[in-house]
């Protein structure tokens, strides 16, 4: 058993008529596995040329598990892979487990087999969620609205899951 | 146009061999709407949701609609190009539910996504869950302005109970 402790901090002077702030924490405890390792999406060869950050199938559906996401292309961490694009975004999907595209849900528009993106991370964005275990998670870099092809230069995460 | 900054830690001292800890941080340009609310999930849903854990398709009408995007009969023509930002925290059990009495000892609510273009059969059916948020537990996400985003706290495995299930949520664009 690992413990994990999570804060989010939310702030603004000018988003309402004063200002804004506020703290969330949460104390996980977790089974110990986990970690956090970076990929170039441009290497992504599953899955249609999108990468799993996690399978249906790694964990028990009712342990709690967490999924971390940066997007850190234009941090600086992404000038060892050359040239970037200046508009990527790391779009989030889901797939059941089985085969996604039986009947269950519909393609999503491109060449994806799963649902709408539920995230879009622009360029120095994250976004942390409690995912459903029982489903497995896929990124891929395209435009804002998901539209392929526009992207040509590598887009690099940084990602965790924790359980 | 506003400007938000948001930022996320991360820190353990035995999920690795040495100490783990990061911080990451983003600013936010928005168009300034936005703003937290908090809400009672029984209020909206009071009926059963069969397993969640199972896929397959949520009705929109039987969750609360924290977001609403294209094809939502709440769509105020949202713009799928806007950067748009969800925050979304399971207060119950954290003091601010004593207020909605007696409270489920294990609500999980429970986030699914529907849409024109989801895949779903109507606009307001939706697919299995995008997220699990325990008691105490939130989830930040850029979300995709496109699909229309729900809440519930379900009877079946993975929640039990949906009294006094209350959360506390925010998006911004």
């Amino acid at each position: 058993m690992a413990t994990v402790s999570t804060t989010f901090t939310f702030s603004s002077t000018d988003i309402t008529s004063d200002a804004l702030s506020f703290t969330v924490s949460e104390t996980l405890s977790l089974t110990g596995s986990g970690g956090i390792q970076r990929f170039n999406l441009s290497d992504a060869t599953n899955s249609q040329s999108a990468y799993e950050v996690y399978n249906s199938q790694s964990f028990d559906a009712t342990d709690p598990t967490y999924l971390y996401i940066k997007n850190i292309t234009g941090s600086g961490y992404s000038g060892s892979s050359g040239a970037m694009s200046t508009a990527s975004f790391v779009h989030l999907y889901q797939s059941g487990s089985g085969n996604a595209s039986n009947g269950t849900y519909s393609p999503l528009k491109g060449n994806h087999d799963g649902l709408e993106s539920i995230a879009v991370i622009p360029q120095g964005g994250f976004t942390y969620i409690p995912i459903n275990p029982d489903s497995s998670y896929f990124i891929f870099a395209a435009d804002h609205t998901g539209s392929e092809g526009n992207i040509t230069a590598s887009t690099i995460v940084e990602f965790g899951v924790f359980n | 146009m506003a400007t938000v900054s948001t930022t996320f830690t991360f820190s353990s001292t035995d999920i690795s061999s040495d100490a783990l800890s990061f911080t990451v941080s983003e600013n936010l340009s928005l168009t300034g709407s936005g703003g937290v609310v908090r809400f009672n999930l029984n209020a909206k849903y009071t009926g059963s949701m069969e397993d969640p854990n199972l896929y397959g398709t949520r009705k929109g009408t039987n969750a609360y609609e924290i977001y609403a995007g294209s094809g939502s009969s709440n769509d105020n023509n949202p713009s799928g190009s806007v950067p748009t930002y969800l925050y979304l925290k399971n207060i119950t059990g954290s003091g601010f539910s004593a207020s909605a009495g007696g409270m489920s000892t294990a609500s999980c609510v429970h986030v699914f996504v529907s849409g024109a273009g989801s895949g779903a059969t109507t606009a307001n059916d939706g697919a299995h869950d995008v997220a699990k948020i325990y008691q105490g537990g939130f989830a930040y996400i850029p979300i995709n302005p496109n699909v229309s985003y729900y809440a519930y706290s379900p009877t079946g495995s993975g929640g039990a109970g949906l009294t006094g299930t209350i959360i506390e949520y925010g998006v911004f664009r």
